[in-house]
Order: structure tokens, then sequence, then C-alpha cells
């Protein structure tokens, strides 16, 4: 119940963040302005008041609503995972209401028409506007993260957790990669062996199906044989470093246990794993420093007898990883919270851009259409490239064809792009106490702040100039 | 002859659809030619393309053909942009902000510097006679009194070329006399002002040439005297008469060969009876949750201001 009482000191803190700022700004020439115009109308007209009491409250039921359970550990990843989802979902509803509804209030009351005439107004609309949502994205992101932190804290039933390096950074072995120069190399090789076989598949089928090969040979260790594992971590490992396995010993092996036998620096230990199950292998304290070192793994099988597992897979991107302590939980979610900040920063300059040709329904429509093809949803799998064992369309040489497949991977290329700012992958990796960078929020506020929002700021910009804000209400 | 601060030739705007069909032709070819220190009025009924001409001379539309110059450069620049001051016909500003803050903003977007944005605000407000509300929201102000934290916007910048959009819509008529010698006052200074208004009398009043605008074309064009004149009447206006001198009149014109219209007795008009009456209040310590009476043009537009 106190989290329910805490809900009313954030939204006072994000009342006195907006009022500040309004204040501020009261100096400055048009940009200060029309970013002061924009808080004020957030704030007087209700959006922030009504946005910010949703956002706390929710925030604060969320431990009643979640349950208690008696794992702290589970309690806070159930915590930092809803947590962070409400708040970014939040944000990112506020972001489109803002940017939308700002602009197209201007169109609809025909109050454009007097805005567009003083000279300071024709470069300062959109960017303005565009800087008073961050500003007050930024007073609600405050004390709602601040909010959580405090819900963790008590959560957890220690604050010591929230300052220790509790985050750590995830680092997958180089040998799972397959490099372009690996598949050439390999293939080379195939072809000496069987210039029959191999040298008569088509280039591009026989490239794909010798990576196949290298991926399937690089992730796997069949029972009596042996492989080492490169790790490269620049920064050198400290103390309480782990190698985390999560082997897969196949469906029918399921609740089966397997014998390894590990390798590190000069120790040598045997260690028995669960299929499916994450396990953990301590790094000795001589590897301390080290910026590089090699895991060598020996399969020795089934722990029983009668049970005859012939090899273990690493299936999926954390199927072997090497986890060191860096940063913690509070610089981990501040940054990915910053993330949040600079994705809803996007969506705002996107919501401001569309609003310059589109009204009000339609422009937050085609934003949410947008959102759904970002996340993925109804674009996974449109863009499947083709496997080694699919046969050649035999149109595709026809004109039409290659135009489809262009438009397509120019979708499978845009698709691509906005991954990047998927909020699940870094708000996960807090959750599952990940390290999310600070060089992470840097390429994050460039990539998508500076040269997605800007690009898009600029469109809209370039569009606002050329329209007419005249009489196509009247006509 | 001073220079054209307008110059329109041949002007023509056809609205389109979203396919490019063309919709209505809204001006066909008008030509107008706007002096410095001129007060002109664009007259003519709804659709008549008064607010098309004054649109593409802000920039805000585009013309389809046609040579357009607003203060020398052609219109929407930023040249010609920071020079206009512009009254919109529906008081479309920001209900949340307060009167002060309204100007403050149109002060800062005008780019007034820093230095004396203070001080031009409160002398405006004071003109317009919003000083006692300049802290209430604009969205708590009546239609007069958005009407005039509009007229006060319009001038913050002391622009050269000021387009009134209806300036009286909406005004008492303390309000519309205060207008016309705010008008008057910046006439005397020099400035241009271009008025559309549908209210004849206020434009007869004030204006030194008008052009009547319908169908998209400029049919009657001219000095106020000039296209108004009658060569079939005049009026004759003299104190009180009795009976007998009336009849004496009438009888004296008629043998000079002229027909007598209409003699009236002399009557206040209702706008002088409404004035005197608030006046007379006003005096008399009443006070109102509107307007005051405001005072004359601030000093950084040439006037004196404490002219109340």
């Amino acid at each position: 119940m106190i989290a329910l009482f805490l809900a009313p000191l954030a939204w006072l803190l994000m009342a006195l963040g907006i009022v500040f700022s309004i204040r501020v700004l009261t100096r400055g020439g048009a940009l200060a302005v029309v970013t002061r115009t924009l808080l004020a109308e957030v704030w007087r007209t209700g959006v922030l008041p009504i946005g910010g009491g949703i956002l706390f409250v929710g925030l604060g039921l969320l431990p009643l609503l979640l349950g208690t359970s008696t794992d702290i550990e589970s309690r806070i990843h159930t915590l930092l995972d809803y947590g962070q989802g409400w708040i970014a979902a939040t944000l990112l509803l506020l972001s489109l209401l803002m940017s939308c509804g700002s602009y197209c209030d201007e169109v609809v009351t025909g109050r454009i028409r007097w805005l567009m005439v003083p000279s300071g107004t024709r470069w300062n609309l959109l960017p303005g506007k565009l800087i008073g949502i961050l500003v007050a994205l930024f007073a609600l992101l405050l004390p709602a993260t601040l909010l959580l932190l405090l819900l963790v804290g008590r959560a957890s039933e220690s604050t010591e957790l929230l300052w220790n390096p509790a985050s750590v950074a995830v680092v997958s072995p180089e040998t799972l990669d397959v490099s372009d120069q690996d598949v050439e190399t390999y293939l080379a090789l195939l072809m000496l062996e069987d210039p029959g076989g191999w040298g008569m598949i088509e280039p591009e089928e026989a490239q794909q199906m010798a990576r196949s090969r290298l991926e399937r040979r690089s992730r796997s260790i069949s029972k009596g044989s042996s492989r080492d594992y490169w790790f490269h971590y620049p920064a050198g490992l400290e103390k309480g470093a782990v190698i985390s396995i999560r082997p897969s010993l196949g469906r029918i092996h399921r609740s089966e246990r397997a014998r390894f036998r590990i390798q590190l620096a000069d120790e040598s230990t045997e260690v028995i794993v669960r299929n499916g199950e994450r396990s953990s292998i301590e790094i000795p304290e001589s590897l301390t420093g080290a910026r590089e070192f090699s895991l060598g793994m020996e399969f020795l099988g089934a722990v029983e007898d009668d049970v005859r597992i012939p090899s273990v897979i690493w299936s999926g991107s954390d199927g072997m990883e090497l986890r060191v302590p860096a940063g913690s939980l509070i610089s981990s979610l501040a940054s990915s919270q910053l993330l949040t900040w600079i994705r809803c920063g996007f969506i705002a300059a996107l919501g401001l851009t569309v609003a310059t040709f589109l009204g009000m329904p339609v422009a937050t429509l085609f934003l949410l259409c947008f959102l759904v093809a970002a996340a993925g949803g109804g674009l996974t799998g449109a863009f499947d490239v083709a496997g080694s064992g699919s046969h050649q369309d035999p149109r595709s040489r026809d004109p039409s064809r290659i135009v489809i497949d262009l438009l397509a991977r120019g979708g499978e290329l845009i698709v691509g792009q906005l991954s990047a700012w998927n909020q699940h992958s870094t708000a996960d990796r807090v959750a599952a106490g990940e390290n999310v960078t600070s060089a992470e929020v840097v390429r994050g506020f460039v990539m998508i702040g500076l040269l997605w929002g800007g690009v898009t700021l600029l469109l809209g910009l370039w569009i606002s100039d050329r329209r007419e804000h005249g009489l196509e209400r009247d006509r | 002859m001073a220079p054209p601060v307008i110059r329109v030739k041949g002007l023509r705007k056809v609205f389109r659809d979203f396919w490019l069909r063309a919709r209505v032709e809204a001006l066909s070819g008008v030509d107008l030619t706007i002096r410095a220190g001129e007060v002109y009025g664009l007259l003519g009924p709804n659709g008549s393309g008064k607010s098309t001409t004054i649109q593409i001379l802000l920039g805000l539309i585009f013309p389809t053909a046609g040579e357009v110059e607003v203060l020398g450069s052609p219109p929407g620049t930023p040249e010609s942009k920071s020079r206009i001051g512009y009254l919109p016909e529906d008081s479309v500003f920001y209900p949340f902000l307060s009167g002060r803050e309204m100007l403050d903003l149109s002060a800062r977007l005008c780019r007034v510097p820093d230095a004396n944005r203070k001080e031009r605000i409160e002398q405006l407000l004071h003109m317009v006679g919003l000083r006692e509300a300049a802290d209430r929201e604009i969205g708590d102000y009546s239609k007069g009194m958005q009407r005039r934290i509009g007229i006060a916007q319009a001038l913050i910048h002391d622009p050269d070329l000021i387009i009134l959009d209806e300036p009286t819509n909406g005004l008492d008529p303390l309000g519309v006399r205060q207008v016309k010698d705010w008008i008057e006052g910046l006439r005397a200074r020099g400035k241009t002002i271009l008025i559309s208004s549908h209210l004849l009398a206020d434009v007869e009043q004030v204006c030194d040439r008008v052009s009547i605008l319908y169908g998209g074309k400029v049919q009657a064009e001219g000095a106020v005297e000039e296209i108004l004149e009658r060569d079939d009447r005049t009026i004759w206006i003299t104190s009180r008469a009795d009976a007998e001198a009336l009849d004496s009149a009438k009888k004296h014109l008629r043998e000079q060969g002229l027909d007598v219209i209409s003699v009236k007795p002399g009557s206040k008009s209702l706008e002088e009876k409404f004035l005197e009456t608030v006046e007379e209040a006003r005096e008399r310590g009443e006070t109102t949750a509107g307007a005051e009476p405001g005072g004359g043009l601030p000093v950084f537009l040439g006037g004196g201001q404490d002219n109340k």
C-alpha cells in the first residue's frame, strides 16, 4: 500500500518539473516560446496531469497487481519487466497524443494561419514543439523511474541491490559466430573434396548450405569429443565473472542430465548440467584481468548409463555466454530509460511530421500502424530468406518478380532498422540483470535521435514550408 | 506619390481537390496597388475573394498566376513577413494562455528584442484596456476582449503594413470608436493599413481608398469620396429651425429649382447615446469585468499613450 502513496509524490515531482520549465522558458527567442507554449498547453489542458496520474498510479499499483512472490529475484524481475513496459507504453501514447494533437489543433482551429505569419515561426514551430514534448516526457520519465526504483528497492528488502554491481555484461563466444570468410574457406575445401557434387550447385545455394553446416558444427559437440570456445572481453575480466550455459540435449532427453569436462586456464573440472536449464561455471581467479581466454569443453555423455545422448547443441543466442559483473542496476535502468525517452522523441518527431499533412484521427492511425510494423507484428516472416533446401522459383528472372523482390528487400531493411528501437530489447535485459551501457545510449541517440528523428523532422519542416496554410478548411 | 507597399497584377487563384481537379476559381485577375501611408478597404460579400487575397499577401497560400509584391518582396519571404502585422478574422489565439503571455508569444515570434519587449507589452495592454485582465486566460475573455488582444499582438513589432481582417468584429461601439482612433493615429504615423470588413460604415469612416470585390474580380475601386459621390443630391445640416424658418427655406430652394426630398429634426445617433451612457457610468465609479476604456497609441508606435 505504501507504493500507492508514493504515486502522488511522483506526480508532484512531475508538476514541479513542468512548472519550473514553463517559468525558465519565459526568456529566450522564438524556439523557447514555442516550447513554452507547448508545455503550457499540455499542462493546462490536462494532458500531462491526467497522463501522469495514470502513469504513476499504474506504477504504484504494480506490486499489488503482481502479487508477492517469495523469491526476491523473481519479484524484482517481474517489477522491472512490467514497470518498464508500463512506463514505455504510457510515454509512447502520450508522445503520440501530444505531437499529433498539438499540431492538428493548430490546423483545425485555423491558428496555423496566424502562426505562420511571424518570421520566427517558420523554422521554430516543429522543433520547438518537439523540444517541448521531450521536456514533458522527461518530466514524466524521471519521477516514474525513481518510483520504479523505490518499488524495486522495497521488493529486494535491501537497497544494496540497487547500488552494488548487480548487472552483468554479456559476451557470446566468438567461435559461435560464422563469418563470411569462414564460409568461403569452408566452401573452397568442400569444392576441392567433392567437385562433382558441390561444384554443380548454384553458388548462392552452395554458400547457404555451407553456412548452415558450419553453424551446426560450431554449435554442437558430439559425445566424447571436445571443442574450444574463444571469448574476447576488451575491458578485462573481473572477479565474479561466470560462463553461463544452457545446453540442448535433444527432445527425447528432456529430463536427463549430462556431464562435461571443463578446461579453464590450468584448471579442469567436471560439471553436470540438465537439459535446457541454465548452469553457471565460475571463472578461476587466475583469469582475472584477462582480455581473452578459451574455454575447453568435452562432452562426456549422459550421467545415467542407460541413456545415450549423441551430441549437445548450444541453441539460441544465449546458449553459451560469458557474464561479467558490470554496472549497477541503477545505471542499467537509467540507460534503458534514456533509450526509451529517445525512442519516444522519435515517435513525437514522426507524429509532428505526419500531422503536417494528415488530420488527427488519420495521423494517429498512421503512427499506430507504424508502431505495429516496428514491433514486428504482421511483418514477421514476411521476408524469409530462402533456405538451402528450397527450390528456385522459375519465375525469379521475371521483371515483375525482380521488382517484388526489391520491394521486399527494402521492407526487410526498414523493418531491420526499426527493430533497433524496440523497447523490449533493453527493458528485458535490465529485468534479466544485464547491463545496458552508456555507449548504447550514445549510439541510440545518434541513430534514433539524431539520424532518424532529424531526417523525419526535416521532412516535416519541408512539408510545412511547402504546403498552403490558407483556406483548405473553408473550401 | 508614395511608393506602393502592395502591388498585385493579374492575380488568379484556383483551388484544387486532392486529385488536382479545379474546384473553384477564387480570384480571376485581381489588380491592386496600395501605397505607403494609405488606409485601404477591401470589401465584398462572402466568397468574393477578400480572404484569399489576404492569405496570398501573407504568403499562406500560393497564387496560381499573376504578380504579387509586398513591401518590395514576394509574399511569404522573411523580409516581408517581419514588417507585417496581422489580425486574423477569427480569434484563434491559445485559450490557455493569459493575455500577457499571448503578447509575449507574439513578440518573441516577431523577434522583438528582449530589452523593450516587456515595456511594449505593458503599453499595448494599456492601449487596449486589458491591464486588469492581462493575467486571465484568453479562453475566459469575451469576444470583444479577444479582439482587443488580437489588435495588440498585430502591433507588437511596430510593423509597416498592418492587415486587419474584420477588426471591429465583436467590439462594442466604444471599442469600435477606439479602433478607428488607433487607425487614424497609425495612418498619421505613416503606417499602411489594409482592412477587410463587412461593416461598411466603419470602412467608410477610416479608409482613404476601397475596392469592392465580387466573383473574384475588382468591380469598383477608388477614393471613398469619389466612389460614394452622388451628383443628384446635396445634404445640408443646419442648426435647429422652427416651422416658419423651414417653410421659408423650402420656398427659397424651390425658387432656385431644387427639389427638397427630406427634412428631419436633428437627433442623436444610438452610438452617441451609448457612448454618453457608458461614460456617465464610469464617472460614477461603476466597475466592469470586461475591458477598461483603454488608452491612445503606445509610445513605441509614435503615440502619446495616456489619452483615455
